[in-house]
């Protein structure tokens, strides 16, 4: 053994506290409050309820060993059900260490390895909790082979092409703060706002209730509001407000979450560090860079800007035990004239531009077949029912819905296009938020054509391709376009 | 391009299967109707009424029609450097897997599917899986063989590439 076997840092079993500790939390507050304890410790149900999940901690962090030898990273684990994993060195594509608040007090690193088994699974990655010393030590151990398969993806391994730099031209890429604020500002607000909406209103019914408020005065003025400005003005209003929110919370969460990003390109690979509380680095090989998406919200379209992601085994993967998925952000702002440029910096074979096959011309009608029209639709409907039966006239927002929703139809239209050559394909689609998929053609894995009765009369199918990248990343899809384009992409995958 | 079918036990494969959805769907929907008391008029329980007829009425056309369709629908092949997998009902799938992407192959028969001496392959890969479903034996046994063979023979010839 060259390293442990060794048991994780104790901050391992408090590094999840919110999901663990949250029910255990919840019980005593409650016996606090009322000043009653019995309330939790009379009920054996509510005991075992709020005891497993720290229990669980304590279990996992008192049976698990970790070590390594000159080939294999071996993780023990289990009391009653023992369970051994063992993970060669060569698959390891990516490691990464996190730090939270409470890593960062305790002086503890949280590593996140991914290897080809943990790819297609979002979540499956291996997590591991150490001090500063062993964690660097596990670190250098374990540092993705170069020679490796990227996940068993040996075309992919033989494209070497990317590492032409010399290590001494290191480049470095710095967002400032403004640009983090910006793309938390400019992100698609649609789930964000409804989210905060929830939020709002439970806090809201939760300090009425407790702080003693006047539900009959509250209801008045809000019946006074609703008489004075109309139904529909009210709900103007409050989207308005809840959308302002919203941006402002955006800004602040990208700011925090983002803080001091940096990339670091020495020719062979990327760096990336990132956070305010939770500290982040990653390290890419170019090797097994996939590919790249940009990403622009409506609201960066009208500035010409947009995020740069990079599909990279590891980078962007959920880990075991993770609470959030990470967004595998390259450059947060960047213009769209830029984006060439910039691609080609890290990964030139991908940087030259093909003409894009775009939908047939007679085939937009296909794009009206979509959830968001018969959401729509179905929203009209509910609102001239009201409007009709219950006499307050919402009208507007059914319409609204409907002409949005065209709106969106007419832009994923006009938004879809593939295009694919002996190097690279290219799949851009979305509505409102557009985003474009630029892939080497070595990562991509398999191809589909999908297509009804009628479509397939018309030459129309959507074309959907896989690529390695992490779960949840992993597909694009082209709606709408020639059957040609399907047909072009399967030539290529034979070869 | 001739496509190869699955057996035609697999429609009546299908079709158990449907049926175990059908009278689950059934029976599930049987108790909200006794939960929900019936005989008290109001709104929402018609539109809860209506969505349980909606729902039992498709599952009860998908039990008749549809593994018929699908069956027509169905077909595979495997060539030298990929396999090929076209499916679906009314929207139809053509899948294109290379075969150097394949990691594992997996036989596997269900309860239902041993019935009916019905096998499937599974094809995993790096990004995703595809099903082969409603073969033989010696049929699932050919393919997996084969491509097996192919895997190794296509990853020997990359590795004299290099």
């Amino acid at each position: 053994m060259i390293f442990g076997p060794k048991r994780f840092h104790p901050v391992y079993m408090f590094e999840n506290f919110f999901k663990d500790f949250a029910l255990l939390m919840i019980a005593l507050g409650v016996a606090v409050f009322r000043g009653d304890m019995e309330i939790f410790t009379s009920n054996w149900a509510v005991i075992i309820a709020c005891v497993y999940g720290p229990l669980r901690r304590l279990v996992i962090y008192l049976t698990t060993s970790v070590s390594v030898d000159e080939s294999r990273l071996c993780i023990d684990t289990g009391w009653l059900f023992k369970k051994h994993e063992e993970v060669p060195l060569s698959s390891i594509a990516t490691v990464d260490m996190r730090q939270r608040p409470l890593h960062q007090l305790f002086g503890a690193y949280r590593l996140n390895v991914d290897n080809a088994g943990t790819i297609a699974d979002a979540g499956n990655g291996i997590a591991m909790t150490f001090g500063r010393g062993d964690a660097m030590i596990l670190k250098n151990l374990l540092r993705p082979d170069t020679g490796a398969v990227n996940g068993l993806n040996l075309s992919a391994d033989k494209d070497e092409a990317a590492a032409t730099f010399a290590a001494e031209n290191v480049r470095e890429y710095r967002a400032r703060l403004s640009e983090l604020m910006i793309i938390g500002a400019l992100k698609s607000k649609l789930v964000f706002t409804i989210q905060l909406m929830a939020v709002i209103f439970g806090g809201f019914q939760f300090v009425q209730q407790y702080m003693g408020f006047d539900d009959k005065k509250i209801d008045r003025a809000f019946d006074h509001t609703f008489e004075i400005v109309g139904a529909n003005i009210m709900i103007a209003v409050a989207l308005v407000v809840f959308f302002l929110l919203a941006v402002l919370c955006g800004s602040v969460g990208s700011l925090i979450k983002y803080y001091d990003f940096r990339v670091t390109d020495d020719g062979e690979k990327i760096r990336i560090n990132y956070g305010l509380l939770t500290k982040q680095t990653f390290t890419i090989h170019k090797s097994r860079i996939s590919g790249f998406a940009y990403e622009q919200s409506f609201m960066m379209r009208r500035f010409h800007i947009g995020t740069l992601k990079c599909y990279a085994v590891g980078y962007g993967n959920k880990a075991k035990d993770d609470e959030a998925e990470e967004e595998p952000l390259l450059i947060p702002l960047l213009k769209e004239e830029r984006l060439l440029t910039t691609i080609g910096q890290i990964l030139p074979e991908l940087a030259h531009e093909n003409e894009p096959e775009r939908p047939l011309t007679g085939s937009w009608y296909y794009f009206l077949y979509s959830f968001s029209v018969y959401f729509a639709l179905a929203c009209m409907a509910v609102s001239g029912y009201v409007t009709m039966v219950h006499g307050i006239n919402i009208m507007i927002v059914g319409i609204g819905a409907v002409v949005l929703s065209l709106l969106g139809v007419a832009m994923q239209f006009l938004n879809t296009s593939i295009s694919s050559d002996g190097g690279r394909v290219v799949i851009s689609s979305g509505g409102f938020s557009k985003t474009m998929v630029i892939v080497k053609l070595s990562s991509v894995e398999w191809a589909t054509g999908s297509t009804s009765y009628f479509k397939n009369k018309k030459n129309v199918m959507h074309v959907t391709m896989g690529f390695l990248a992490p779960g949840g990343h992993n597909e694009a899809t082209a709606k709408n376009v020639s059957s040609r384009a399907f047909e072009n992409l399967k030539g290529l995958l034979d070869t | 391009m001739e496509y190869r079918k699955p057996s035609e036990d697999a429609v009546r494969y299908w079709r158990t299967v449907r049926l175990i959805t059908f009278f689950t769907v059934g029976a599930i929907s049987l108790a909200v109707c006794l939960l929900m008391n019936l005989d008290v008029g109001a709104t929402w329980k018609y539109v809860v009424l209506t969505l349980i007829v909606v729902i039992n009425l498709y599952n009860l056309t998908a039990l008749i029609l549809f593994p018929k369709i699908e069956y027509m629908q169905w077909g595979y092949l495997v060539e030298e450097d990929r396999v090929v997998i076209r499916h679906g009902l009314f929207w139809v799938d053509k899948d294109i897997i290379p075969v150097i992407r394949i990691q594992n192959i997996t036989v596997s028969q269900g309860p239902v599917m041993k019935q009916y001496g019905l096998f499937q392959i599974e094809m995993a890969l790096a990004s995703g899986k595809f099903t082969i479903e409603g073969l033989k034996q010696d049929v699932a046994d050919e393919i997996g063989e084969n491509l097996k063979n192919r895997l190794y023979s296509r990853l020997a010839a990359r590795e004299d590439e290099k």
